[in-house]
């Protein structure tokens, strides 16, 4: 592999494979980051209390925090960086749909629409197979899309995108 | 005494002084003539790269024996005198690993990344067949063509 041969990728829209990857990744990492968070708080209030605490994940309160902790994990990431932790790994990033910087509004409208993609079996992630420009339901609410945002390059020669 | 050993005697006290008086002679005309040298000019006026011309090298070394010479040379000693501490703090060598498995890393994720994008191509060809698409992929956004 040369940087030659990944210049024809850059800045073309990206695949299925990429996108999935980098969520799995943000998935997985998110979820630690959430976990280790809840077992910090009942640790810190066991201390305090000096009780056992523990969380009642039958009340939807836990679902309820996991859901404004992944839309806050999304959200930040798109608004600050145009992407996520996962997304820097397998070097894409979202982008206007003209190729600009995405703004703090595109992105947390992208995140809002984000849950819905999932509902009937995942149907809005479907574009990202079939539509042109591979853009999601959360894409397309946004006005957003995805693309490969990485050169390669000899080490020691400098950042990368 | 005979007549024969008078002679040598005679002969004897005429040659010593003659002798003595030739060497004193000689030591002086080889003072005078060494002082009368110019040593520098002498050494200036000899081609010395004509002489190493001359010198078969080859032919020299030839008659070396290196492993003679080698057997005589005790690395240990020698390994010893190495100061491979300063070396190493002079060398850095925290700052080659690092760079070494940082490049490494690079290249690594390079290498995932290439691959996943080649999948992302293979599924948009299968995708394109599925759906008789003909057209060509779509160009990248204009912003992103334009460059930062």
């Amino acid at each position: 592999m040369t940087v030659q041969s990944t210049l024809r990728y850059q800045g073309h829209y990206a695949g299925a494979v990429s996108r999935l990857a980098s969520f799995v990744i943000d998935i997985v990492v998110s979820a630690g980051i959430f976990c280790v968070a809840l077992a910090a708080i009942s640790y810190g209030a066991q201390v305090i209390t000096g009780n056992l605490v523990s969380w009642n994940h039958s009340t939807g309160v836990v679902a309820g925090l996991f859901a404004a902790w992944e839309l806050a994990y999304f959200g930040f990431s798109w608004a600050t960086n145009g992407r996520t932790l996962g997304m820097a790994v397998f070097g894409i990033r979202v982008v206007r749909t003209d190729g600009a910087v995405l703004e703090p509004r595109h992105a947390t409208v992208r995140a809002l629409v984000f849950p819905f993609s999932f509902l009937f079996c995942g149907l809005g992630f479907l574009g990202i197979l079939v539509q042109r420009e591979h853009r999601a339901l959360h894409d397309l609410a946004a006005g957003s899309a995805v693309i490969y945002a990485w050169t390669a390059r000899a080490p020691g020669s400098g950042p990368e995108a | 005494m005979n007549s024969r050993d008078r002679l040598a005697s005679a002969g004897k006290r005429w040659t010593d002084p003659a002798e003595a008086l030739a060497q004193q002679v000689t030591e002086r005309v080889v003072d005078l003539v060494v002082g009368a040298l110019d040593v520098n000019e002498l050494v200036a006026r000899v081609d010395v790269n004509a002489i190493i011309s001359r010198v078969d090298i080859d032919a020299v070394l030839r008659k070396i024996d290196l492993n003679e010479l080698l057997g005589q040379v005790d690395v240990n000693e020698l390994a010893q005198r190495i100061d491979v501490a300063g070396l190493v703090e002079k060398a850095d060598l925290g700052a080659i690993i690092a760079q070494s498995s940082g490049g490494m890393a690079r290249e690594a994720v390079d290498a995932v990344r290439y691959r996943t994008a080649g999948l992302d191509q293979v599924i948009d060809r299968w995708v394109r067949v599925l759906l008789r698409r003909k057209d060509a992929a779509p160009p990248p956004p204009l912003a992103v063509q334009a460059g930062p």
